[in-house]
């Protein structure tokens, strides 16, 4: 638990530290220097649990919040992979900060988030959880704006409060647990539940809340318009990492409920794997349509977070024998996190050279970053699915529980399971294209002077390009150091053949080959007909169903504040009209009156008083008739 | 004479003696003036908080009474009443040295600050009373020390404002007042908040509930429950400190106090469950959660915008008490001490941007966190408290009141809490996202002492914003001191 504390507490000492540091370059090897710390530790971290056993770390001494940390198979892998991409990232930036504005922001919040992200990682209880995926949130909003222009406001804004509402989501999810008599601790299944359907809101309200954070369908608006905006270390990070603790919640949460064995929540399974369908199947139907690398690389985080959740939605249908989507599902959280960065990397590193994100104004880099091309080209290769790199072994393990599911002949799981291969073609074709068109080709742009391929920048690529490489090619190793543990973190007992699967079976390569062959014909397809450019109309979008119900809220608004303005101007009007008569009644029993009126003059009372007596009058002589004459 | 009967006595009575020797020294003796204020309210809060410490430890709280009968003045301290008193104490501290600050360069000081320090006594008298006679005296001295307060400028907008002010007030005390009468008449006289509620269990329940409705009334225009809160909208014309303590936390405590007093010491949470009023005060304040979040994201004088969202906050407050729940009374309690907490800052933060910007209005504050990042960046930290995020101690009473609104099987309003807190974020986020982002042609102006003044009771109470939602625990003993009062747990 040393090791975790060294995780969270360094990062936001190099955020204190940072601003101290005035040359970039000595900004960016602290930022190098933070991340080889945060990989040293993790590594210590997982070589800790290693055994099997759960670390469990508890302050008690600070009252109604307990913070607690957790170290199991799940956390530690976790944890580290978003070490290591930070790590790169870090590498990167000591080139690419030289290229952007107020480093010293960028870097505060830099550091910042990854302690909060590690935070979430390592959190004990839901608690503790939220305080770091809240802490992250704010802090990686500075990224989103970095720029300060309106697009990057503007996402900014969504950013943030798709994420605020991610945050209460999970406090509310947080109060109905402890209302249905489930402690709050993470990575401990629900049993002893008081209250079936309680539970079920608050499974619920995790899915929505965490699933805002993971990018799923319809909550995903926020992720294709923050991550392009940022720079491009920021946006690595994004795709690469924060939307993971979106997945890390979706799997603690289907740990939560014992991966659908006691039937706690017969209905979530479904929903999760429509949900998850519909995510790789919209984020793969918008990436194919965007022209800006870094958008098409975002929407193609939508597509793949769609796996995960399908991997999730799958082995909670699956009732506890579910353990290929659950294994899928991280080792996939795993995969993505290093081929999305690297991408990410790849496509900052020719808009460092261009100034240019527009595929269709690119072409022909190929020559002048070598090292970018290939290292893009092997990330590419890994989020295909192409055997030999490590996307082909996730999507494996995912295309195995798919089809588990599918043979129970329910057509809603055979259609997720043909679905599934429809992605990986779309997936081919926008992977084709954006290779195709930044790097083969004639070069249509003139390069920046200076912004040629550092070794830092080659570096970092090359780091995550050789990782891809190790893991598709000893998915067996990967699989049983890092896979299983993290599986049995997440509360699978039964492992069944995971660590001695075989990944290169001859059906398995045909289907991804076949998938891939026919991707490369779309493309062409759809560059010929230019299918690609197509623009869906406004009122298919989210924004515009948003929009509209705005513009509803706002005309109901405006006429219910117009007939409440009408209606309390006449009440104030005639009330005004009654205390003048009043006044002037008054006044006529003070001078006009005789007998009785002119030795009990109401002329020295103001208004007030006389409403004040008025009252006290008529509920004295309420008292009187009541009690006293007792009518 | 007992040591705790002395400390109640001289906490209220030192404000009162600091008011007179602040309006007998001449208007020139600055400094002089300043350490009397300061001063009074500092001890005055020492006292309070060593009244609170004796208090809880040992179960104990010294009670003072002359006069006769019902009609006697009477301070008894109770946790419920410590509760408040010690919020108001402390942060009178530090409204009075931003006040300081905040008031440099106004020519009725000395009037000023007679006013706010005599409003300190009051407000700790309405605290710790003991009964209903006593509680009904200072609650109505408040409404009259503070008028000179909220009419501070003179303004002809100022003096609208306070006539508006008054009059709510008293027609809403006038609605206590024929209360107290009733509940005079169905008691026989008991008007001790410690036997009440015995004495009521004898009376219809249509009589019970009409001195419910008349006692709700009457503390809800200070509590603003809508639609009872124009007075509260105008009454921003006040100096920001008066906006910010009367506004924000004494004043529109003293009509959630009054509410809490009903609900738990006239009436007794069984009495009260009885009536079955309960939905419709749900509703209620449901209501004006909502409503309040609506209107304050059109507002776009920030002042306002506070105001309603004061108004939206006060009825989370009310909403727990209505639950009628330990775990819900304990949300409210939490909340009145963290939204308080909270709110003053906000207050204070846009006192100082209206002070050193002069703007007044969201739309003209961008770029304001460039110059004033401090400032700004208190804000914006706080603000997210108020919507409820972690680690800010706004969490922990929402956290609270979703679980007692789900313990008392009322799932809507944890619906209703958690679209308060989006509809919170709507309107804060976009305040301090534009004071870091925007553009503006202000210039960095001379870090002033006065400026100084107004900045460290603000940093000091958002760390306070922060240490709490990290070390909530801070607040359980009074908090649980105050739910073991009601509840026999």
């Amino acid at each position: 638990m040393y090791w975790s504390t060294v995780l969270i507490l360094v990062p936001f000492l190099g955020a204190a530290l940072v601003s101290r540091f005035r040359s970039l370059r000595s900004q960016a090897l602290l930022g190098i220097a933070v991340g080889a710390v945060g990989l040293l530790a993790s590594f210590m971290n997982f070589l800790a649990q290693r055994s099997g056993t759960v670390l469990l770390w508890k302050l008690n001494s600070l009252g109604l919040f307990e913070p607690a940390f957790r170290l199991d198979g799940l956390s530690a892998l976790f944890s580290l992979f978003t070490a290591f991409v930070w790590l790169a990232s870090g590498i990167y930036m000591y080139t690419y900060m030289q290229h952007e504005e107020r480093s010293v922001s960028f870097y505060v919040f830099y550091f910042l988030t990854l302690g909060a992200v590690q935070g979430v990682f390592l959190a004990g209880n839901f608690v503790t959880l939220l305080v770091f995926f809240e802490i992250m949130t704010v802090t990686s909003f500075f990224w989103v704006i970095h720029r300060n222009d309106r697009e990057s406001l503007r996402a900014g804004y969504f950013y943030l409060f798709l994420g605020i509402v991610a945050g209460l989501c999970i406090a509310g999810a947080i109060a109905i647990l402890l209302a249905s008599g489930v402690t709050l601790d993470v990575g401990v299944a629900a049993t002893l539940v008081a209250n079936k359907a309680t539970l079920g809101w608050a499974v619920l309200l995790f899915v929505l809340g965490f699933g805002i954070k993971a990018g799923m369908v319809p909550v995903h608006i926020w992720l294709p318009m923050a991550h392009p905006v940022a720079p491009t270390p920021g946006s690595a990070l994004l795709s690469g990492i924060l939307i993971k603790a979106g997945a890390y919640g979706l799997l603690r949460t289907g740990q939560l409920v014992q991966w659908g064995l006691g039937d706690l929540v017969p209905w979530l399974g479904t929903l999760i794997v429509i949900i998850g369908v519909a995510t790789m199947l919209l984020g793969v139907a918008f990436a194919l349509l965007q022209g800006n690398a870094k958008r098409l690389l975002a929407y193609h985080s939508v597509s793949q977070m769609g796996y995960i959740i399908l991997g999730i939605g799958t082995a909670l249908v699956l009732r506890g024998h579910g353990v290929d989507g659950v294994a899928g599902a991280i080792f996939h959280s795993l995969n993505h996190a290093l081929f999305k960065s690297a991408l990410f990397l790849g496509v900052g590193v020719v808009y460092l050279g261009t100034g240019e994100l527009d595929l269709y104004k690119l072409g022909g880099l190929w020559k002048k970053y070598p090292m970018t091309a290939i290292c893009m080209l092997i990330a590419a290769f890994g989020i295909t699915g192409t055997p030999g790199l490590n996307g082909f072994i996730s999507k494996s393990l995912l295309h195995h529980s798919a089809i588990e599911v599918a043979l129970s002949g329910n057509p809603l799981m055979v259609w997720a399971e043909r679905l599934f291969n429809l992605v990986g073609v779309g997936t081919t074709a926008s992977f084709v294209k954006l290779i195709g068109l930044t790097f083969l080709g004639k070069q249509k742009t003139e390069l920046r002077k200076g912004a040629g391929e550092t070794p830092f920048v080659a570096g970092s690529m090359a780091l995550l390009a050789v990782a891809m490489l190790i893991i598709g090619t000893q998915p067996n190793l990967i699989v049983n150091l890092f896979i299983a543990p993290a599986t049995i973190g997440a509360g699978v007992t039964e492992l069944g053949h995971l660590s001695t699967m075989k990944f290169f079976e001859g059906s398995a390569i045909r289907d991804m080959i076949v998938t891939l062959l026919i991707g490369f014909a779309f493309f062409g397809l759809g560059m010929k007909t230019h299918l690609f450019h197509y623009k869906p109309p406004k009122w298919l979008s989210l924004e515009a169903v948003g929009q509209q119900f705005v513009r509803l809220y706002v005309w109901a608004e405006g006429s219910v504040s117009k007939m409440y303005q009408s209606l309390s101007t006449t009440i104030a009007l005639s009330g005004r009209r009654q205390y003048k008569r009043m006044i002037v009644m008054n006044r006529r029993l003070d001078f006009e009156g005789g007998g009785i009126f002119t030795v009990l003059s109401f002329s020295n009372l103001n208004s007030n008083a006389f409403l004040i007596l008025t009252v006290l009058a008529v509920l004295v002589l309420y008292y009187f008739v009541k009690y006293v004459l007792g009518v | 004479m007992s040591v705790g009967v002395a400390l109640v006595l001289a906490s209220i009575v030192i404000t009162t003696i600091g008011a007179i020797w602040v309006a007998a020294i001449p208007g020139e003796a600055k400094t002089q003036r300043h350490c009397i204020v300061v001063g009074a309210a500092l001890v005055s809060a020492a006292m309070v908080w060593y009244l609170l410490y004796l208090g809880l430890g040992s179960g104990t709280y010294p009670a003072f009474r002359v006069g006769i009968a019902s009609l006697s003045l009477d301070l008894t301290l109770d946790p419920l009443g410590l509760t408040y008193g010690i919020l108001a104490s402390t942060l009178w501290v530090f409204a009075s040295i931003y006040s300081v600050g905040y008031m440099e360069h106004d020519t009725k000081q000395r009037q000023y600050f007679t006013f706010f320090l005599v409003s300190a006594g009051i407000t700790l008298g309405i605290a710790f009373s003991g009964n209903l006679f006593t509680f009904y005296l200072f609650y109505e001295l408040l409404t009259f020390a503070t008028y000179p307060l909220v009419v501070h400028s003179g303004t002809k907008d100022a003096l609208e404002a306070g006539r508006k002010y008054i009059r709510y007030s008293l027609v809403g005390a006038s609605f206590i007042l024929a209360a107290i009468v009733m509940l005079w008449t169905l008691t026989g006289g008991v008007l001790d908040f410690s036997s009440i509620p015995a004495a009521l269990a004898t009376a219809s329940s249509g009589q019970l509930r009409i001195l419910f409705f008349l006692f709700l009334i009457g503390f809800g225009v200070k509590a603003a429950i809508m639609p009872l809160h124009g007075w509260l909208l105008s009454a921003m014309v006040a100096p920001t400190p008066v906006s910010a303590l009367l506004h924000a936390v004494a004043v529109v405590n003293a009509g959630v106090f009054g509410v809490l007093r009903t609900v738990y010491s006239v009436f007794g949470v069984d009495l009260v469950k009885s009536l079955s009023v309960r939905p419709i005060l749900l509703v209620l304040c449901s209501v004006t959660i909502i409503l309040g979040s609506l209107i304050a994201l059109k507002q776009d004088v920030l002042k306002r915008r506070l105001a309603y969202s004061t108004i939206s906050q006060l009825a989370y407050i009310l909403l727990g008490a209505f639950i009628l729940h330990p775990l819900a009374l304990a949300g409210a309690m939490l909340h009145m001490i963290f939204h308080s907490t909270l709110k003053i800052v906000l207050f204070f933060a846009a006192g100082i941007v209206a002070e050193e910007t002069g703007y007044l209005k969201v739309s003209e504050l961008g770029g304001t966190g460039r110059i004033l990042p401090v400032t700004m960046g208190s804000f914006g930290i706080i603000s997210l408290g108020m919507i409820g995020m972690l680690p800010l101690s706004g969490f922990w009473s929402k956290y609270y009141l979703m679980r007692g609104s789900l313990a008392a099987d009322a799932w809507i309003l944890l619906v209703v809490l958690l679209l308060s807190g989006l509809l919170n974020a709507l309107y804060f986020i976009p305040i301090t996202v534009s004071a870091f982002t925007g553009t503006s042609d202000l210039k960095q102006r001379r870090k002033t002492k006065a400026l100084l003044f107004m900045l460290v009771p603000t940093v000091i109470i958002a760390a306070f914003g922060v240490i709490f939602g990290l070390y909530p625990g801070l607040t359980l003993p009074l908090v649980d001191a105050v739910v073991a009062q009601f509840f026999s747990l």
